[in-house]
């Protein structure tokens, strides 16, 4: 009889961040269970504390180099509420403006430069050509593009915060620098080109579902669960906290909101944490579901399920196509790449459209206050998801506890999900090779993960050891948590 | 892209959280102040494929790096010609963090230029973490200023 065995993909490339997969195969050579591994650990919950909140931006950017921007809003918003403050109207738009460059550049890259080789050089291509630069040379003008797509994301960045990584920029109050009419036409001038890039990219993405990756729209990812997103006003597609927005909402695959209008004050309330012995990363999940049945996605999909309508003319007929392709309420993670097509599209008539405000280049951008509250909770909605930053402060402001929920962890159960699912139904003891183990790990990459950001909890962290001797037999099981 | 518009290019790259590897971003940062006229001039964490555009744009580009004594290539300090590399994949293939001869090659993939390019390797002593340089590396830096001068007249 043959044995059990276990296979490892380690490390899964071309995600931000470090992890591994393990996939059991049972004695009869079958997949029994896949599991999803963070092997990193940051821990800035921890040593945050002690710092004044004036400098949780700049700190909590520096979890990240793709998503600072991301922490950066987040912590000036929970910063706003700690000085009890309405940051003034240009200074709110400036942040959105600022969070819709972010969404295009992150999702240009996850979607040109990590997982689009998958997609145009194939499965089975050789793994050294299967990345950005086997693409160049295969086909260079549709890499060009995807780079210039991130470049004008980060150059937005760039000309607002000073700086494309880690500017610090965002302030509790509002921001540090108005946007100057020059800057502001510069970034207009470089729409055009986006555009047009966005829908090649849209253009190539959707032939490529119709007529080759029928299959991966049924195995990858393919199942019911919650969805969770902020929304904005008339159920409009929402990526910022601030005065059109109407806080989160929770839908299930049926099209049934259990839940809207809730505050990110109360997450406590709606959100818990489940742990694993066997990863850094924790499983949050929807409170009165439960962990079996409050498992949840969010991100560019959890988003446009979300939303009634996105506000903008060609996005909206980018998400009815969507839901034409995958329903209502899209169940298929490997639609996770095309709703972040659809998101840059959005992203970029709403830049527009805060472009022509005359408003975004007024000077007045910083409310000041002291401290007057001692708790708070900001909420953003990052490329991939929910971010949602707790701090408590002393009367100084400096901070005694820090809870930060990323939006790579919130999916961190549907990622498990999503690998189990592709094991099963490509890997048996007889057929496994380079190219279907590369669908597994494109599982993960449908869902774009930042580990990088996910993995800081302190304290609480189980702890599985297991002492093998050379012939793999356990010798000793140590367990903790 | 007219070849009359084209200017030199100047890239300092380094982490300047880490001492002395940030000797080619301090560098590039003194020769933004005042405002370059005549060239251009970027200071970079690290090469990344985004560059490829302003590089495709250059007549000519100096790369400005920090290495310890003998760079792991065998290069030592001072002015190197570069030339584009023959292949950008492979296992070295990380767009977090090309090398120079990458990123000419994808200038030339990309964009279909490639200018001439060198690089200038200044010493490096320290590379734990400061955001300071040493003493020797502040000098290498002073002294190098004359090479750079030379090299963005067309001398070097």
């Amino acid at each position: 009889m043959a044995e059990r065995r276990l296979i490892r993909i380690d490390p899964v490339t071309r995600i931000e961040g470090h992890a591994k997969i393990t996939i059991q195969l049972n004695a009869e050579g079958v997949v029994e269970s896949a599991r999803f591994h963070v092997s990193e650990y940051r821990g800035f919950e921890r040593f945050c504390e002690g710092r004044s909140y004036t400098e949780m931006a700049a700190i909590t950017a520096r979890i990240c180099g793709i998503c600072p921007v991301s922490h950066m809003l987040a912590a000036a918003s929970t910063g706003d509420k700690l000085l009890a403050v309405q940051i003034p109207p240009a200074a709110e738009k400036l942040r959105r403006l600022m969070n819709l460059a972010q969404i295009i550049q992150s999702h240009a890259l996850s979607f040109f430069h990590l997982s689009s080789p998958d997609f145009l050089l194939g499965w089975d291509c050789d793994p050294q050509r299967r990345n950005i630069f086997g693409l160049i040379a295969a086909n260079p003008d549709l890499a060009r593009s995807g780079i210039r797509l991130r470049q004008f994301g980060q150059g937005v960045i760039e000309a607002l915060g000073g700086r494309k990584i880690h500017a610090a920029w965002a302030v509790p109050g509002g921001v540090r620098s108005p946007l100057l009419a020059a800057t502001r036409d510069q970034i207009r001038s470089g729409l055009s080109e986006a555009y047009a890039v966005v829908e090649q990219g849209l253009a190539v993405f959707k032939h490529l579902l119709d007529t080759q990756l029928t299959e991966e729209l049924e195995v990858f990812g393919t199942f019911p669960s919650l969805f969770i997103a902020l929304v904005g006003e008339g159920n409009r597609w929402e990526h910022s906290s601030g005065s059109s927005c109407r806080g989160l909402r929770v839908m299930n695959s049926d099209g049934c909101v259990l839940a809207d209008g809730l505050s990110e004050n109360d997450y406590g309330t709606f959100l818990a944490e489940a742990v694993q012995p066997w990863s850094y990363l924790k499983f949050p999940y929807y409170r009165p579901l439960g962990p079996d049945g409050g498992s949840y996605r969010v991100g560019p999909l959890a988003r446009l399920n979300l939303c009634e309508q996105i506000g903008s003319a060609r996005a909206d007929q980018e998400l009815l196509e969507l839901r034409q392709r995958g329903g209502r309420v899209v169940k298929a993670s490997f639609l996770y790449h095309l709703a972040r097509l659809v998101e840059i599209l959005a992203s970029l008539e709403q830049m527009e459209e805060l472009l022509h405000d005359p408003e975004i280049t007024a000077t007045h951008v910083r409310a000041r206050a002291e401290v007057n509250c001692l708790e708070a909770v900001g909420v953003s909605e990052a490329p991939r998801g929910t971010l949602l930053h707790h701090y408590r402060v002393d009367e100084n402001g400096v901070i005694e506890k820090v809870n930060l929920i990323i939006a790579t962890g919130q999916n961190n159960a549907a990622m498990n999900r999503t690998v189990t699912q592709i094991a099963r139904h490509y890997l048996c003891a007889e057929r496994l090779d380079e190219a279907l183990l590369n669908r597994v790990e494109a599982g993960i990459r449908c869902f774009d993960p930042c580990l990088s950001c996910s993995t800081h909890a302190a304290g609480a962290m189980p702890l599985h050891v297991q002492l093998l001797n050379a012939d793999g037999a356990l010798v000793q099981e140590l367990s903790r948590g | 892209m007219t070849a009359a518009a084209a200017q030199p290019l100047l890239i300092g790259i380094g982490n300047v959280l880490r001492a002395d590897d940030g000797a080619g971003y301090r560098l590039a940062e003194q020769l933004l102040e005042p405002q370059p006229q005549g060239w251009e001039v970027l200071a970079c964490h690290q090469l990344t494929p985004e560059l490829a555009s302003a590089v495709a744009q250059a007549s000519r580009v100096l790369f400005v790096d920090a290495c310890m004594k003998v760079a792991t290539d065998g290069r030592r300090y001072g002015l190197h010609p570069l030339q584009a590399a023959t292949s950008t994949s492979g296992r070295n293939a990380i767009s977090h963090g090309l090398q120079p001869e990458q990123l000419l090659s994808l200038s030339q993939q990309l964009y279909g230029h490639c200018p001439p390019a060198s690089l200038l390797l200044l010493p490096g002593h320290c590379w734990g973490h400061s955001d300071q340089l040493s003493a020797e590396t502040t000098q290498a830096l002073a002294e190098a200023l004359p090479i750079v001068e030379r090299w963005k007249q067309g001398d070097a």
